[in-house]
């Protein structure tokens, strides 16, 4: 008993371990390996693209886009707002943020979401929704996001 | 055996301290700036840089939140609805978000300035080639603040 449950925890820890893994290394830099520092509109647009196809969404257009680096380091930031349409004809703004990273020397995706969307901590209010709602919405959020990585993996690149 | 062991041991604890001695040692804002000017001020500018420019990227997202708000109550406007399906977004939450998302703009914009002022500083103490000096009793000397206000 005590080895099985001590087999199933090992089991576990490694798919949790190897899911962190897959997300914050493999995932980010995903289809964006082919784009050098100078090249941040189109790894921007492929990102953006690939977040709306994996988000249910059709993308339109780029409503803007912004480029920095500091002029004392390797680091270099592009973040922008991209404009598009759920199937159902409502305008959705998505946010889509990449970072250099200067170890890997390559793009990688860091904070994209859809803006205002209908599960956005931006319409709590203090007595409403309650700590166990906002707990149950932050742990849903989290899991589609996953849910929508793999998706973006899985499907065939948009460029 | 046992006895080379723990000479091994303690040797490897040894050389722990000591790295951890010198690593603590150079940060030493007495010494940093004094023996390796260069990596200070290169670290120093660096980091508020690269602070300015999540400023500037804060106060972009937060624009853009309004933005998308205010889509999101025209479209409810345009097509009549009071809440769209799902019982967190209805119009007044949505309105009241678009007032906390505007005085935040207010806010996010006086970090922006206060992260371009410390840019300034850092910049600054680079040129002048700021050292923290070596005085136990005096205040340090890093020039005045502002024209004709000189610390005593």
């Amino acid at each position: 008993m005590k080895k099985l449950l001590l087999a199933i925890l090992t089991v576990s820890a490694l798919a949790v371990g190897a899911f962190a893994f897959w997300n914050g290394y493999v995932y980010p830099p995903y289809g964006l390996h082919e784009y050098s520092k100078d090249q941040f509109a189109p790894a921007w647009e492929t990102a953006a693209k690939g977040f709306c196809a994996s988000s249910g969404l059709a993308f339109v257009r780029q409503d803007f886009i912004t480029f920095r680096k500091p002029d004392s380091g390797d680091e270099a930031y592009v973040w922008g707002v991209a404009r598009a349409l759920t199937p159902d004809g409502r305008e959705r703004l998505a946010w889509i943020y990449l970072e250099w990273s200067t170890k890997r020397r390559l793009w990688t995706r860091s904070y994209t979401l859809v803006l205002a969307d209908d599960d956005d901590e931006v319409y709590y209010t203090p007595t409403y929704p309650g700590q166990f709602q906002r707990a149950l919405i932050a742990l849903s959020k989290i899991m589609k996001e996953n849910a929508r990585h793999v998706r973006e993996y899985l499907a065939p690149p948009t460029h | 055996m046992r006895g080379k062991l723990d000479r091994l041991v303690a040797l490897g604890l040894f050389f722990c301290l000591a790295l951890t001695s010198y690593k603590g040692f150079m940060k030493l804002p007495e010494v940093y700036p004094a023996l390796n000017p260069a990596g200070f001020f290169r670290g120093l500018v660096n980091d508020r840089e690269n602070s300015l420019i999540m400023k500037e990227r804060h106060f972009d997202i937060n624009v853009q939140i309004g933005k998308a708000l205010e889509l999101r109550l025209q479209e409810m406007k345009a097509r009549g609805e009071f809440s769209s399906g799902d019982a967190l977004v209805d119009r007044e939450r949505a309105e009241r978000a678009l007032r906390k998302t505007r005085a935040r703009d207010t806010r996010n914009a006086d970090y922006v300035l206060l992260a371009e002022q410390n840019l300034a500083r850092a910049r600054r103490l680079r040129d002048e080639g700021w050292t923290m000096g070596w005085s136990l009793v005096g205040t340090a000397v890093c020039g005045p603040r502002e024209p004709g206000k000189a610390e005593k």
